[in-house]
């Protein structure tokens, strides 16, 4: 296979990110306005930094806002096709999710099949109230019938595109980046 | 790292990079087993088919609690009601079974060498669940994730085996695994126990209870096997307690935040004294627990693994 990559560009810097971060947690802020039921579930990797920083803007007023992690490696739909197995990393709900409003957060929404793997996950877990979808970028070229409440910025992109999400707390600095590419198999 | 293996028959051939993703793993997988619904579905769709021809109460219940939390469909074989008892060779129990297209066999076999032999012949992943007294890998794996659970590491522990080595498959395994991470291990039994070729293990050897315990950090006792009295091994039970038998008087030397391992069945006042396997440094129902969990990873990396790889 032969890959040539464009120059990356920039989507969000960092006052971007941040600026985004703190639009969706108005706009979660303004749906969800039950606070005492509201708790965030991010999906490894870079949901999870996402999710705390959402629940640390809408819990700084009261009593902390529960964040879990969810590791969805157990759930994805082509464990049989990948060889060897991708590492399994703890799944960590520290709370009971039956009647609560969630919001699962991921940074980036492409094809729906890790969201999928995520439902799954969370409905084995307990019976929330009502998940929603909260994501920093909506990046299009969904294959499920699956679409997020919450979206940072929709970005129109091709299919074989890398949209790339860094926060500080997984790879020291904030920023988004496409890195286009022009696949060329040969 | 990946796991790129298609059988685990052994801690031998493992490098210490595998074994370190197996419990890694293993610690992941343990949060499934306290879900109010204790079930993950990685393995759906896969069949494992356990083979268990000699007894087994804990590593069996182990495997098909693991294999039903991964959602595969499993069966169980036991010798007496099997066609072996019928005269039917290995081999073909082995390859009929292969006919129905299992993925997984978990094999128990009193021979050494038997799941080896089926890896070589069958496309399924062969996982040995302790060949005669040869290796037992998942128990050594589930006593080194307690281990370090309990004590953050394995490296640079002094960890005492005590009893039966002769025959263990347990303290085999063991004896690989500890080594390849770093713990010194001192194996300590009745001389009658002790078979001449440890060194190559590259353990400490004695027949000094009291010395193999000083200082040691971990205490992993082994079960006498009533079923091989016969063979005169030492005078009586009540001379082996008295001279291997671990009592709360004896443990005062090790260390004082020494644990107390023991792979199952006890027999309590024979080993290990009923004051020591109830009391708070004993973690024998911690290691049932982590069965489980190292089971799942084993079952999980291995489906993973690519056929026709090195399985040496």
């Amino acid at each position: 296979m032969n890959t040539v990559s464009l120059p990356a560009a920039s989507l969000m810097d960092a006052t971007g990110v941040q600026a985004t971060v703190t639009q969706l947690a108005q706009a979660i802020g303004e749906s969800l306005t039950d606070l005492t039921r509201l708790a965030f579930v991010g999906i490894r990797t870079r949901g999870v930094p996402l999710a705390r920083r959402l629940a640390g803007k809408l819990g700084a007023a009261g009593p902390p806002l529960p964040v879990g992690v969810l590791d969805i490696t157990l759930y994805r739909d082509d464990l049989t096709r990948i060889a060897p197995h991708p590492v399994v990393h703890k799944t960590e709900i520290p709370f009971d999710l039956t009647d609560r409003d969630v919001v699962l957060v991921d940074d980036v929404l492409y094809t729906g099949r890790t969201v999928r793997a995520a439902l799954d996950s969370l409905m084995d877990l307990g019976r929330p109230r009502v998940v929603r979808l909260a994501v920093l970028i909506d990046r299009g070229h969904h294959e499920l019938p699956i679409a997020a409440d919450f979206v940072g910025r929709r970005l129109e992109c091709g299919p074989t595109d890398l949209v790339q999400v860094s926060f500080e707390e997984t790879d020291g600095r904030d920023g988004a980046e496409l890195l286009p590419r022009a696949a060329q198999r040969s | 790292m990946s796991f790129k293996r298609k059988d685990l028959l052994g801690i031998e051939p493992l490098e210490a990079e595998e074994i370190q993703l197996i419990l890694d793993t293993a610690e992941s997988f343990k949060e499934v087993s306290t879900r109010e619904i204790k079930k993950v579905p990685a393995l759906r769709g896969k069949t494992v088919i356990n083979i268990f021809l000699e007894p087994s109460t804990r590593t069996r219940t182990s495997f098909e609690i693991a294999e039903k939390r991964l959602s595969a469909d499993t069966l169980s074989l036991a010798a007496a009601t099997s066609s072996l008892t019928k005269g039917e060779t290995l081999y073909d129990t082995a390859m009929n079974l292969e006919a129905m297209q299992p993925d997984f066999l978990v094999v128990r076999h009193s021979c050494a060498g038997a799941p080896h032999f089926l890896a070589r012949i069958c496309r399924a992943s062969v996982i040995n669940a302790g060949d005669g007294a040869h290796e037992h890998p998942t128990q050594a794996l589930l006593d080194a994730l307690t281990i370090r659970e309990k004590k953050g590491r394995l490296e640079g522990l002094r960890v005492a085996i005590v009893g039966d080595i002769a025959h263990s498959r347990v303290a085999r395994s063991n004896f690989h695994l500890l080594t390849k991470m770093g713990a010194s291990v001192i194996a300590c039994g009745p001389p009658t126990l002790l078979p001449p070729e440890l060194d190559r293990f590259g353990v400490e050897v004695t027949s000094h209870f009291d010395a193999a315990l000083e200082g040691a950090d971990v205490v992993m006792m082994l079960r006498i096997q009533l079923e091989r009295q016969q063979a005169l091994n030492f005078p009586s039970l009540r001379e082996y307690h008295q001279l291997y038998g671990l009592t709360l008087a004896r443990l005062r030397r090790a260390r004082p935040d020494a644990i107390v391992l023991h792979p199952g069945p006890m027999n309590r006042g024979v080993e290990i004294a009923s004051e020591v396997a109830d009391s708070g440094v004993s973690v024998i129902l911690e290691q049932v627990t982590n069965g489980v969990a190292v089971r799942m990873a084993v079952l999980y990396l291995v489906s993973g693994g690519v056929p026709l790889g090195d399985s040496a």
